[in-house]
C-alpha cells in the first residue's frame, strides 16, 4: 500500500474500525431527546461506564505518541504524570463532587456565577473557553502527528482536518451518550492494545530479564529526569503537571464534570474517580509508556537504529512487534484514544457556550429543540478553531514541549480561583477578581520576563537556545511561579476586599464550598435524606398512561424493601447490568399505596428512561 | 541524600500535605462523615491508594531500578 506504513489488511481493519465506531455513536444518538441529554446523558450511568468512559477522555489527552516519546527519551519517568493525581483524590471525592451534583452546577462558569456573580463568571468563562480551545488544538495536532506516522505521505494538518470532520459527526450527531459508550470501546481497545505490543516487544527482546536489563540505568526510575536537567529530577513534572494541570483536568475540565454528572448519583460519580485513579490510571500509564520504554531496549540491543525518531517510536515498534491485522487495530485503538478527549472537550466547551452564554444572556427563552441544534453547531465551529491552533502547536520541539508550555501558563490563574472557593469560604469576589485579573496579568508578564521565575524554579536550569523566544525559558517551572503568585493575589485581593470594601465572604444560599454533606442532600432531596441509601430491589412495573410527573407509586412490600417513604429518590433502570444505565430513569416516590403488586410509573418517565415494559426493573433508593 | 530520595520525599511531603489537608478540611466540615458506612468506606479506599502509590514509587523508584532482571 502506498504511503501506508502497515499492510492491505491493516488498512481494511482500520476502515472497518471506524465505520463500526462511528454506527455505534450515531446509535446512541436516539437517547438524546434534550440538551440536559445531550450534555449530561442524563445522569444515568453506572460508576465502572463512568470511570472507563473518563480513563479513555485522560489517556486520549496525553496519548500514546506523546508518552512512547517521552519513555524513549526519559524512560520509567515518563510515567509520572499519570501517576502522580492521587494528592488531589480527598477533595475532589468529598468536596468538588458533591458540590457540582448536589447543587446541580452544570459547569464551573455557573459555579462562579452562583458564588460571585456575572463579572467573576464571564472572565472565568473568557479564561476557560481558551483553555478548552488549547486542549482541542493541541489534540487535533497530535492527531495529526499520529496520523502523520502511520502514513508519512499525508501531512500533518490535513490529517488533523480528516480526524477532526470525523469526530465532528459522531458528537454532533449523538452528544453525551455516544461519547461515554464509544469511549468506553475505545478505552478497552486501546488498553489492550498498548498492553498486547509490550508483550509482544518483550517476546522480541527474549524475556522480560532482557529487556529490563537492557534499559539503561537512567530509564529505570519512575521519578527520574523528565524534559531536561535539574536538582530534584522530578520537580518540573510535578509543578506543571501534578499540581496545575492535574487540578485543571479533574475540576476545571468542562469535559470530566460532564462525565461526573452522567452518574447516576454522586456517590456512583465517587466510585468512578477513586476506581480510576487507583486502578486504571496506573494500567493507563503502563499502555500508553510501554512502546517507548520496549524502544528503547530494543535500541540498545540493536534491533532498532541509534537514530530512531522519538516521535514515531510508538508507530515503529507497533509495526514491528505485531503482525498484519493486529498492527491496523493497535492503530485504530491509537487514533481513537485521541478522538476521544478530542469529542469530549469539544462536547465541553459547547456545553460552556449553550448554558453560560447564548441561553443565559444572549438568546434566552427559546425552545430547548432549538439550544441543541445551537449546540450541534458549535462542535463544528470549534473543530475549525481547533484546527486553526494547530500550525502554532507545531512550532514546538516536541508535543509534550508544546502540551507542557501552554497548560504551565494557562492554568495558575484557573486553579487557584477554583481551589480557593472550593477549599475558603472567606474568598469573596474581590479574591477572585485578583486572581482572574491580576494573577493572569502577573503570568502573561513571565511569557515576556521570564527572569521572574528563577525565585521559583528549584534550581531548574533553563535550556533555552540563543534565538528563542522569551517564553520558552521555563516553560514548566512557570506553574510553580503561577500558582504560587495566584495564591498570594487572591489571599491578599480576599482580605483586602473584606478590610477596605466590606466584600461578604460567603453568600447566604447554597453550600459552594466543602461543606456539610447532610446539608447538600437535605437541599438536594428538599427533605431529611438517608446518608446510607443504596438499598435496591428487582421489580416488575405497570405504567401510569399520560402522567408526565417523575412520581412512581410503590407497593407497600417494595417499599420495605427498599426503605422507601413518600419524597424519597429512586433510581429505576432496566435489570441488565451491562447496560451500565443507558435504560434508566430517576424518580421520586409519590405515594405508598397497596401490599404488593407492581410498582406504578408515569409514561413520561418510561418512554424518557427507555424502560422496557416486558422487562423487570431495578429499583434502588437514592437517598 | 541523593535526587531519588529529595524526589520521593518531595513528592510524598508536598503532595502529602494536600492529601492529609483536604481529608481534614473535609472531616472538619462535615464533609466526610466517618458515622455513615460510605464515608468510612471512602476514607478506607482513599487511604489504600495513597498507600498503593507510596508503595509504586519506592518499588520503582529504589527496588527496581538495581534489579538487573530475574
Amino acid at each position: 500500500m502506498h504511503g501506508f506504513l502497515g499492510t492491505t489488511v491493516d488498512l481494511t481493519v482500520i476502515v472497518v474500525y471506524f465505520i463500526g465506531i462511528l454506527a455505534f455513536g450515531s446509535y446512541f444518538a436516539r437517547y438524546t431527546k434534550s440538551t440536559t441529554d445531550f450534555f449530561f446523558a442524563g445522569r444515568r450511568f453506572a460508576w465502572w461506564l463512568v470511570a472507563v468512559s473518563g480513563v479513555a477522555t485522560t489517556v486520549g489527552s496525553y496519548s500514546f505518541i506523546k508518552y512512547s516519546e517521552a519513555a524513549f527519551k526519559y524512560g520509567l519517568a515518563a510515567t509520572q504524570t499519570y501517576t502522580n493525581d492521587w494528592m488531589w483524590m480527598p477533595l475532589l471525592a468529598l468536596g468538588w463532587i458533591p458540590i457540582i451534583y448536589y447543587n446541580q452546577i452544570r459547569s464551573i462558569p455557573e459555579y462562579f456565577d452562583r458564588r460571585y456573580g456575572t463579572t467573576v463568571r464571564s472572565l472565568y468563562t473568557a479564561l476557560l473557553m481558551l483553555y478548552l480551545l488549547g486542549y482541542v488544538g493541541i489534540n487535533l495536532y497530535t492527531l495529526g502527528v499520529a496520523v502523520n506516522a502511520l502514513m508519512p505521505s499525508v501531512e500533518i494538518l490535513p490529517a488533523a482536518i480528516a480526524v477532526a470532520v470525523f469526530t465532528g459527526i459522531y458528537v454532533t450527531a449523538g452528544g453525551q451518550a455516544s461519547v461515554i459508550m464509544t469511549d468506553l470501546v475505545q478505552a478497552i481497545l486501546m488498553l489492550i492494545g498498548g498492553i498486547i505490543i509490550f508483550f509482544a516487544g518483550i517476546y522480541h527482546l527474549g524475556g522480560i530479564g532482557e529487556f529490563w536489563g537492557a534499559l539503561p540505568p537512567d530509564s529505570r526510575h519512575s521519578l527520574g529526569e523528565f524534559a531536561g536537567k535539574s536538582s530534584i529530577s522530578f520537580i518540573k513534572i510535578f509543578w506543571q503537571d501534578g499540581i496545575a494541570n492535574s487540578f485543571a483536568f479533574w475540576f476545571v475540565n468542562q469535559g470530566m464534570v460532564l462525565r461526573f454528572l452522567a452518574a447516576k448519583s454522586a456517590r456512583e460519580a465517587q466510585k468512578a474517580v477513586l476506581f480510576n485513579s487507583l486502578f486504571l490510571m496506573p494500567v493507563a500509564a503502563f499502555a500508553v509508556c510501554n512502546a517507548g520504554l520496549v524502544g528503547r531496549a530494543m535500541v540498545a540491543v540493536g534491533i532498532l537504529p541509534e537514530n530512531s525518531d522519538a516521535s514515531r517510536i510508538f508507530v515503529t515498534v507497533s509495526h514491528m512487534a505485531t503482525f498484519p491485522g493486529l498492527f491496523g487495530l493497535i492503530m485504530a485503538a491509537l487514533i481513537a484514544a485521541l478522538m476521544s478527549t478530542a469529542d469530549t472537550l469539544v462536547n465541553g466547551i459547547s456545553s460552556i457556550a449553550i448554558n453560560d452564554i447564548w441561553r443565559p444572556y444572549l438568546l434566552p427563552g427559546r425552545t430547548d429543540r432549538f439550544y441543541l441544534n445551537l449546540a450541534r453547531v458549535h462542535c463544528v465551529g470549534i473543530m475549525a478553531f481547533g484546527l486553526a491552533l494547530v500550525p502554532v502547536f507545531a512550532g514546538f520541539a516536541t508535543i509534550y514541549d508544546a502540551h507542557g508550555a501552554f497548560t504551565a501558563a494557562i492554568t495558575p490563574p484557573l486553579v487557584v480561583a477554583l481551589f480557593l472557593a472550593i477549599v475558603w469560604r472567606g474568598f469573596n469576589r474581590a479574591g477572585a477578581l485578583a486572581v482572574l485579573l491580576l494573577g493572569t496579568f502577573l503570568v502573561t508578564i513571565s511569557l515576556f520576563h521570564p527572569e521572574v521565575i528563577r525565585p521559583f524554579a528549584h534550581g531548574v536550569i533553563s535550556e533555552i537556545k540563543p534565538g528563542d523566544p522569551a517564553y520558552k525559558m521555563f516553560p514548566y517551572m512557570r506553574a510553580c511561579y503561577g500558582i504560587l503568585v495566584c495564591l498570594t493575589v487572591g489571599i491578599v485581593g480576599s482580605w483586602i476586599g473584606g478590610w477596605r470594601f466590606n466584600e461578604p465572604a460567603y453568600p447566604a444560599t447554597g453550600s459552594l464550598s466543602v461543606g456539610s454533606l447532610l446539608d447538600l442532600m437535605r437541599s438536594f432531596k428538599n427533605g431529611e435524606p438517608d446518608p446510607d441509601g443504596g438499598k435496591e430491589a428487582i421489580t416488575q412495573f405497570e405504567i401510569l398512561p399520560g402522567d408526565a410527573s417523575d412520581e412512581v407509586i410503590v407497593p407497600e412490600s417494595l417499599a420495605s424493601q427498599i426503605h422507601a417513604r413518600p419524597g424519597d429518590l429512586l433510581y429505576l433502570c432496566d435489570c441488565r447490568a451491562w447496560l451500565g444505565g443507558l435504560k434508566s430513569a430517576h424518580a421520586r416516590v409519590g405515594e405508598i399505596r397497596g401490599e404488593s403488586g407492581p410498582l406504578l410509573v408515569p409514561e413520561g418517565l418510561v418512554v424518557d428512561g427507555g424502560l422496557v415494559r416486558e422487562r423487570p426493573i431495578r429499583v434502588e433508593k437514592l437517598m | 541524600m541523593g535526587t531519588e530520595w529529595t524526589s520521593f520525599f518531595y513528592l510524598y511531603g508536598v503532595g502529602g500535605f494536600v492529601f492529609v489537608g483536604s481529608l481534614i478540611l473535609a472531616r472538619k466540615r462535615g464533609a466526610l462523615d466517618l458515622e455513615t458506612r460510605d464515608g468510612r468506606k471512602v476514607l478506607r479506599y482513599l487511604i489504600l491508594g495513597y498507600a498503593a502509590y507510596i508503595a509504586f514509587h519506592a518499588l520503582t523508584q529504589f527496588v527496581l531500578p538495581a534489579w538487573g532482571g530475574p
